[in-house]
């Protein structure tokens, strides 16, 4: 049985063919990289997104509750209309922005009595910027408007983002308020515009109206702008933004001053 | 022979065991990634559209809660009895028609806290659903998402800032005769015109009466809350936007129209003034819808409209002619004519128990008696008898349900 010489490579045809290995292997190496890098910063982002997106949601399904009172109607006898005594709409208690616009604070009725308590149930709530995480106020001794986690007792806080996921740089709220005077309509072209009562509101009026008189009843229908941005935690080159407005669903109703 | 030989041994002359398993790992690695990697992209996508269909259930019944008093403004708001009533609905289950796919994604319910028939408060349940809603789905079924949110609604009045006299006039004011009585028991001015003010040398009646601008009739002052005088289109809209609180659009939408082409004694007399659906039904007794009637109108011949306790709420789009005696219990609010002068010509035997509000002259004469009354005590400020409004309890919006 004739048998067929083996031959080798010779030293030409390995050396073009380890160059030639080593171009590829080098180029799928290259592609592999860029690939995982790419998808790291891409999931570090979607991360980063979905968190701010997540925290927004929160906050907006909460503050829509601000200034809730169950017994805004008493449902016995005539049922008067109670709007003005609502604690949860009044003074400190009422939806305010604080800490140079980086705290929100506001009260709502959770166990459907006359005041606002601040322990177990906790009715005030607050959303603020710290130590570059958002937290949320459960509860603590302090007042309803107070925006300084450091003074509140221990536990009565939390962290709605992860702070070793994403750092948070900016938490910004803004309360945009239409006052209306229910009492008296204020006309006249002198005075703080304080609260109009003005039937065209939304055209440009060049009419401005006075300020209301002592127990005018005001209307107060709030809007809040809130904006995140935050960042993959050692990544400050990639920066998400969001912002976000929720209208209030319990209005303010007060007496002037207020 | 040689060659059956190599077929019977398939393994021996055969190489390339270790690309193929070498191959197999790889392709193996690479499917477990793609799986994982779909897998944590499946799980973002049924979060966003967790958290989508959740918004769209809160819109839907935030949809439906404005729904519900738009239909409690059409279906309560004018009648004495509320939901109970025969001709209302108890619990409206409404569904989106007309919209393709759209059905059942929102319902909503009223219930009384006062008490059944009391429908000076109502509480509205809403609830709104997902476009993947699926009621009562078994446990291998996709449920999809569904909200529920509370508000209380209470009766106001659609007139929130009563004039306090019994007659304000964009025009003038203008009687010849000592047989005409304007009344003011309560306050201290009769008449408010933005135009000159002829009481034919006799006073008119007020409380603590008022001398306006130097005028020789107490109790009747100029307009001094309206400025430049009222007789371009924008001062008449300003006047009854200030008298009912919103537009001349929005007040006919919410009333009930009466057509009388000139006599309209038949048509707002006190047989013809009950409200059902959209269509005025003779009927006995008196009540008092909110009525918008277009053109000139002449009330005569001993027509009664409305009654003490159930006091009208009259939209005149036009002149108002009153003559051979013509009671009307409410308030009357005329447009008058919008190319002339003329508001209301009344003579021989008109009475008025309440107020008037005109935007063109008043012009009297003969028998004419004017008294304030305060119409809108209880019809208008919760009671179940005057023309009201469903507005929203401020305070009173809760999802916690």
């Amino acid at each position: 049985m004739p048998t067929l010489k083996q031959h080798g490579f010779s030293l030409v045809e390995a050396l073009v063919a380890i160059a030639t290995g080593f171009l590829v292997v080098a180029g799928i190496t290259q592609i592999f990289s860029n690939t995982v890098s790419n998808s790291g910063d891409t999931l570090k982002l979607a991360r980063v997104n979905q968190d701010l997106r997540a925290a927004m949601d929160f906050m907006i399904r909460d503050i829509q509750r601000a200034g809730y009172w169950r017994n805004v109607v008493a449902t016995s006898g005539a049922g008067p209309v109670q709007a003005t005594n609502n604690v949860f709409t009044q003074g400190v208690n009422d939806l305010q922005v604080g800490g140079g616009g980086t705290c929100l604070t506001y009260t709502y009725d959770v166990n459907y009595d006359t005041d606002v308590d601040n322990a177990d149930p906790n009715e005030m709530f607050a959303f603020f910027l710290r130590n570059n995480s958002i937290g949320r106020r459960k509860g603590g001794t302090a007042t309803a408007n107070d925006c300084n986690p450091a003074s509140w007792s221990p536990g009565s806080w939390e962290g709605i983002t992860d702070s070793d996921q994403v750092t948070i740089t900016e938490l910004a709220f803004t309360i945009t308020t239409h006052c209306l005077n229910v009492t008296d309509a204020k006309t006249g072209s002198s005075g703080v515009t304080s609260c109009r009562n003005d039937p065209d509101y939304n055209t440009a009026s060049a009419i401005t109206y006075a300020a209301p008189d002592n127990n005018d009843v005001l209307v107060k229908v709030r809007d809040v702008t809130i904006t995140i941005t935050g960042h993959p935690i050692n990544d400050s080159a990639r920066s998400v933004r969001i912002t976000d407005t929720v209208r209030v669903r319990n209005d303010a109703v007060c007496r002037a001053p207020c | 022979m040689t060659t059956s030989l190599k077929f019977n041994t398939p393994g021996k002359n055969q190489r390339g065991m270790a690309t193929l398993i070498t191959a197999m790992i790889l392709l193996m690695a690479i499917t477990l990634m793609t799986f994982s990697s779909a897998k944590v992209g499946n799980m973002e996508q049924k979060i966003a559209a967790n958290d989508y269909r959740a918004k769209q259930a809160l819109h839907a019944a935030q949809a439906a809660l404005e729904l519900a008093i738009y239909d409690a403004n059409r279906l309560f708001a004018d009648v004495d009895t509320g939901p109970s009533s025969a001709n209302n609905v108890t619990n409206a289950t409404l569904t989106a028609t007309g919209v393709a796919g759209h059905s059942n994604r929102y319902t909503y319910s009223y219930s009384q806290p006062l008490g059944g028939g009391n429908t000076n408060l109502i509480l509205i349940t809403a609830t709104g659903y997902s476009d993947d809603y699926v009621a009562n789905a078994n446990p291998s079924q996709v449920a999809g998402a569904s909200k529920t949110i509370q508000q209380y609604i209470k009766r106001t009045s659609r007139l929130p800032r009563t004039p306090p006299n019994p007659l304000t006039t964009g025009g003038s004011y203008h009687s010849n005769s000592n047989a005409i009585d304007i009344v003011n028991n309560i306050g201290p001015i009769a008449i408010q015109a933005q135009g000159e003010i002829n009481t034919h040398g006799k006073d008119v009646t007020s409380v603590n009466g008022v001398d306006g601008a130097g005028l020789s009739p107490n109790g009747a002052i100029k307009i001094t809350g309206i400025t430049g005088v009222v007789d371009n289109s924008a001062e008449r809209d300003a006047l009854f936007q200030y008298t009912f609180g919103t537009s001349k659009a929005d007040v006919q939408s919410m009333s009930t129209p009466v057509t009388c082409n000139g006599n309209c004694n038949t048509q707002l007399g006190n047989t013809g003034v009950v409200k059902s659906g959209n269509t005025i039904t003779n009927h006995g007794t008196p009540k008092s819808p909110m009525l918008w009637v277009t053109g000139n109108t002449t009330l005569n011949s001993n027509t009664v409209i409305g009654s003490p306790t159930n006091p009208v709420t009259l939209v005149i789009n036009g002149t108002l002619t009153i003559n051979g005696g013509v009671t009307i219990y409410g308030f009357v609010y005329v447009t008058g004519d919008i190319n002339d002068d003329t508001g209301v010509d009344a003579s021989g035997g008109a009475t008025l128990y309440g107020g008037m509000v005109s935007e063109k002259s008043l012009d009297f004469s003969g028998t004419v008696n004017i008294t304030y009354t305060k119409y809108c005590r209880n019809g208008c400020n919760g009671g179940p008898s005057g023309p009201s409004l469903f507005v929203k309890v401020p305070g009173s919006w809760t999802d916690d349900v």
